[in-house]
């Protein structure tokens, strides 16, 4: 298995900064854990890791574990939750893109595409026009963009939510409330390119 | 406008508008924005959205697995089983797939969890909370087939019965029809029910997990949710099950939670089926045609405080069949009648009948209420020994009286002290007693009695007085004993008139004459009632052991013994059936006219004569017409080929009163008279009933196959066929049952094409047998299926060797003599079927003449068919199909055809 490309030393250390206003330790911090992220995705895909966890929630956790490694802050935790929930968004736009490509850009030989397809491709699909839409909502309103970023795609509880927000748990029930509304009306009016 | 201020308007608006009433928000937002209609229009398009359907962010990001990974790994350690055929769908928890079980020869659904939820599950808890859910076996729950571990995916196999989701139909219909709507729920709430009763809470009923096949319903996935809650808990780490949409309040807000949380959950999914939406704001008024019972039924079923909901799935159960049911002459007033305030009034009916059947589930009998007036007070018995130190017995009695009542648990008594404290008032005044005992403490049925010396024993005597009228309503027959066993004596004076009062208040032995002119002692009646209880179940060995225990406490008693020799009849024990008619014979005297014609019809029966045996029964039918003797006639009227007779006979029965309530057979008997007579359409009507009543019947399948067998109407057929598949195979009424009778039916009628039938029957059948070679009913039906299609030399096996071991089964048998005369000839065929008991001389008769038809004499084979059907022929009703291929070979033959019209 690949040595995990940092040290959880180095997460820390970022994440501190990245508490103390550093925007640049986000900039820094971001594609360790994109990059995490992936080689867990492509170990799984190429079916090193059998039996091993897969989901999306899942697998932020798992990567926070082990980069951020022994105990750090609570803040730190949901500041790191918050970058991986991003980070986890991109890995699956990025999968969903390159399956469309493979699919629709013909060589039909490089894909076995096994009978399960045609459920994934409305999957792909799916998650393609959620990353477009969502992409619209952060034009309007980044706080909602970032709600659904921690809970859907980082998998995080509202509680952990507000903390990471530095608002009070109603305000992000509310706030996904609004932003699921918002979203599957756009999903459901088909807008978008 | 600048666009933030525009986007926090839309903000403000959406969110103000939640918390108006639904019923308000779009009036309310149209005013808001009357300057910006696109901003309205925009917080209202969210507004649906909110209410709407689930979408892509209630469920989980897809997998990774889903977005490139291939199953060949699942597929080939699934291969020894199951070949994976086709994907039938996603959920939250993992992949459903169409597959081939190559064991058992069929199509199964194997759900596979995705592998991070199999991680987080663990293969023990896995297995613990599936085994669970696999112990259930419900007609409308699709069971667990098998489950496991592949590859490291979790799986379960349930049987595949086609079909769509509940999800599926509503988005699909919009909504469901209201009587649909109102089987369909039923369904569910009886399997909750059975769910309950055995300890298991569903805790994720939603439209997803409700398969509809035709027009019934199966509920699925027992026991994941438990396990997905489990998890949750555990790790922290959530599941998306579905939406959280149909949870129960408490169930939602992770307080402790019973099985009620499942009756909220159905109350959701009833309320969708009907109205096409979740949501609350969607009122019942949207649909008038609703009945009000149903909605007030959902309504309740809804309330946030599990407390007011109906307690059990069971109730629910009941008062659905209350609206489902036209048949049922049962009156509910109230329910019917109310046109306001009736929900609570509703509530307050559900929260009764549940109550009552709980209560008395653990009791014997059925109360009628109507029956005797109450409360009951058992009064002191007057001392006539002249003896006033015996004067304590009268009060002794009336204490152990007042007890012996109570423990009944079928009538309201008078307590002791206040019943004392009216008599010593009555002494004191003067006053009669009766009269005192009546306006002291509200009794309408009162207990007297006295005691007296005859030379050295003490005569108890008691009765049971209308404390208005004074009349009597019945007596006990005097106890006598020593002077020196008073209390022997009270104990027996105690039981009898526990008796006396049990039986009158029991509806089942109302309508039976002589019950109340002789009534039993209490402890008789008590193993009487769990006889009559185990007979009505049909299951006569266990019957008929009770029922001759009931006898031995008290042999006065003969009626149970009259139960006893008819159950070993209904069990073909000939003998036994016969050395108890003797017994009852020997004791003639003692029984009333009505249980007379009872014996005197078992000795016909037992002598062959089918047709004085008939007589009887009729005569025994008017004497007591709510008893069971019009059913037997019935059932004889059938076995002497009298179809007419039979029909009009269970017509004026009424399958909800008396000893006809939860009388399955009433119903296979109207199944037969209905087919024999020709009015398919009313067979199926009647059998449909018979399924809704009886879900867990095997039979019922069979008839209601059989009537659209001869309809021809092959769509519904492949779905009740389809339903099939999902009931365990292990029974004389299996899917190979269904599979012959169907196309012997499509043989006798012609509506259809019996060999891809018999083709399904002989596979299933081969499959099963070869894991269980033994199996009698498997290899009957093979041996039929082979016969039916012509093939003589694959039947010849299963018969002869059914035949061999089972040779006082004239069936078998009678069939191996039939396949004799098919490959020799008619005097080997006489041969092997050999002389008959004169107890099956009819049937055995009836076989000969299939022998004679084969052999070409039809005019001596339809002589002695005629004779054959005067004695009575089992099974005669299933005969113009399973045995079309002998006696169709004379269905040229005028009177042959006489015959077979029931002339």
């Amino acid at each position: 298995m690949t040595p995990p490309p940092t040290t959880s030393g180095e997460v820390s250390r970022l994440l501190d900064q990245l508490r103390g206003g550093d925007r640049e330790a986000l900039d820094r911090l971001f594609p360790l854990v994109y990059q995490e992220l992936r080689q867990a995705a492509d170990r799984v895909l190429r079916r090193e890791m059998k039996g091993h966890t897969l989901q999306p929630t899942a697998l932020v956790h798992e990567a926070y574990l082990k980069l951020a490694g022994g105990p750090i802050g609570s803040e730190n935790r949901a500041h790191f939750l918050g970058i991986a929930a991003r980070a986890m968004r991109q890995v699956l736009v990025d999968h969903a893109r390159r399956r469309r490509a493979a699919k629709r850009g013909g060589g039909d030989a490089a894909v076995s595409l096994s009978d399960a397809d045609g459920a994934i491709d409305v999957q792909s699909d799916e998650l393609l026009a959620l990353d477009e839409a969502l992409n619209r909502l952060a034009g309007e309103s980044d706080r909602l963009r970032q709600v659904v970023e921690l809970r859907f795609f980082g998998g995080l509880t509202e509680e952990e939510i507000a903390t990471t927000m530095g608002v009070t748990t109603r305000t992000i029930q509310r706030d996904w409330v609004k932003a699921r509304a918002w979203l599957h009306k756009e999903l459901a009016s088909g807008r978008g390119p | 406008m600048s666009k933030s201020s525009r986007w926090e308007r839309l903000e403000a608006l959406f969110d103000q508008a939640l918390e108006l009433p639904a019923a308000e928000r779009v009036g309310w937002v149209r005013m808001q924005s009357w300057n910006d209609p696109a901003l309205g229009d925009e917080v209202l398009a969210m507004l649906t959205a909110h209410d709407g359907q689930e979408g892509v962010l209630d469920r989980a990001p897809p997998s990774l697995l889903d977005t490139g990974g291939d199953l060949t790994g699942l597929a080939e350690a699934l291969a020894d089983k199951y070949v994976l055929e086709e994907p039938l769908g996603q959920g939250g928890m993992g992949s459903v797939f169409r597959a081939y079980e190559r064991k058992h020869d069929r199509r199964v659904v194997i759900k596979v969890l995705r592998p991070e939820v199999s991680l987080l599950f663990g293969a023990d808890r896995f297995k613990t909370e599936v085994e669970l859910a696999a112990r259930l076996s419900h007609p409308h729950i699709l069971g667990l087939i098998d489950s496991g571990d592949a590859d490291g995916y979790l799986y379960y196999v349930m049987p595949f019965v086609g079909g769509e989701t509940l999800r599926t139909r509503i988005n699909r219909l919009g909504r469901l029809d209201v009587g649909e709507a109102t089987v369909l729920l039923r369904d569910l709430a009886d399997a909750l029910a059975h769910a309950h009763a055995a300890g298991v809470i569903h805790r994720d009923i939603k439209p997803e997990n409700v398969l509809c096949v035709g027009g019934h319903a199966f509920l699925m996935d027992f026991g994941i949710a438990r396990l997905a809650s489990a998890m949750s808990r555990r790790t922290g780490v959530g599941i998306v099950l579905g939406t959280p949409g149909y949870m129960s309040p408490e169930q939602q807000n992770g307080d402790a939670f019973d099985h009620r949380t499942d009756i909220y959950s159905f109350g959701l999914v009833a309320r969708e089926a009907l109205l096409g939406k979740p949501d609350e704001a969607v009122g019942f008024a949207s649909r008038p045609e609703v009945p009000p019972p149903l909605t007030s039924l959902i309504t309740s079923c809804l309330d946030a405080d599990p407390a007011r909901r109906p307690s059990t799935a069971s109730a629910v159960v009941g008062a659905l069949d209350e609206l489902a049911a036209p048949l049922v002459t049962t009156p509910m007033p109230v329910l019917k009648a109310m046109p306001r305030r009736w929900p609570w009034i509703v509530l307050a009916i559900l929260a009764v009948v549940a109550l009552l059947v709980v209560y008395f589930s653990t009791r014997p009998g059925k109360l009628d209420p109507a029956s005797l007036a109450m409360p009951v007070v058992a009064a002191p018995l007057r001392n006539e020994t002249g003896d006033s130190a015996l004067g304590m017995i009268g009060r002794l009695a009336s204490d152990w009286i007042t007890q012996g009542l109570q423990q009944t648990g079928r009538m309201v008594v008078v307590s002791w002290p206040a019943a004392m404290d009216a008599a010593d008032r009555a002494a004191a005044t003067g006053a009669s007693l009766l009269e005192t005992l009546r306006t002291e403490t509200q009794a309408q049925t009162a207990v007297t009695g006295s005691y007296f010396l005859v030379d050295n024993s003490l005569r108890l005597q008691a009765q049971v007085l209308d404390a208005t009228t004074g009349s009597v309503l019945g007596a006990v027959s005097p106890v006598e004993v020593p002077r020196d066993s008073i209390q022997r004596g009270v104990r027996m004076l105690r039981d009898r008139v526990m008796g006396l009062l049990a039986v009158r208040t029991d509806e089942r032995l109302r309508d039976v004459p002589g019950m109340l002119e002789r009534p039993p002692t209490y402890e008789a009646y008590r193993a009487f009632d769990r006889g009559i209880r185990l007979y009505n179940a049909q299951d006569y060995g266990e019957a008929a052991r009770v029922l001759r225990e009931s006898w031995s406490l008290d042999t006065t008693f003969l009626v149970p013994l009259v139960y006893a020799a008819t159950a070993a009849w209904n069990r073909g024990q000939f003998a036994t059936t016969d050395s108890l008619v003797k017994v009852l014979r020997a004791r003639q005297n003692s029984l009333s006219e009505y249980f007379d014609l009872n014996v005197a019809y078992l000795e016909h029966l037992l002598a062959g004569e089918g047709d004085k045996a008939y007589q009887v029964v009729r005569h025994a039918a008017t004497l007591a017409p709510g008893s069971r003797a019009p059913y037997n006639a019935a059932r004889l009227a059938l076995l002497t080929n009298r179809p007419s007779e039979a029909l009009t006979l269970l017509t004026t029965m009424d399958p909800d009163r008396g000893l006809m309530r939860g009388w399955q057979s009433y119903w296979t008997q109207l199944s037969h008279a209905l087919h024999l007579t020709g009015d398919h359409e009313r067979e199926l009507t009647a059998m449909r009933e018979m399924r809704r009543r009886y879900p867990d019947s095997r039979v019922a399948i069979v008839l209601e196959a059989r009537a659209l067998a001869a309809l021809g109407r092959h769509e519904a057929l492949d779905s009740l066929l389809a339903a099939t598949e999902a009931l365990p195979p292990d029974t004389y009424w299996s899917q190979a049952a269904v599979l012959v009778t169907v196309a012997e039916e499509f043989a006798a009628h012609k509506t259809g094409v019996p060999a891809p039938y018999q083709a399904r029957a002989i596979r299933w059948l081969a499959n099963q047998l070869a894991h269980n070679p033994q199996h009698r009913a498997h290899r009957y039906w093979m041996g039929s299926a082979h016969y039916d299609s012509g093939r003589w030399r694959d039947a010849e096996p299963y018969f002869s060797s059914l035949a061999k071991e089972f040779p006082d089964q004239i069936d078998f048998v009678g069939l191996n003599a039939v396949i004799v005369a098919r490959l020799r000839d008619s005097t080997a065929a006489f041969a092997a079927l050999g002389a008959a008991a004169p107890y099956e001389r009819g049937t055995w008769a009836a076989y000969r003449a299939r022998i004679l038809a084969i052999s070409g004499d039809t005019p001596q084979a339809i002589d002695l068919l005629s004779s054959a059907l005067l004695q009575s022929v089992n099974g005669w009703p299933w005969w113009h199909a399973s045995a079309l291929r002998d006696l169709g070979l004379m269905a040229q033959d005028s009177r042959y055809q006489r015959l077979m019209r029931g002339e």
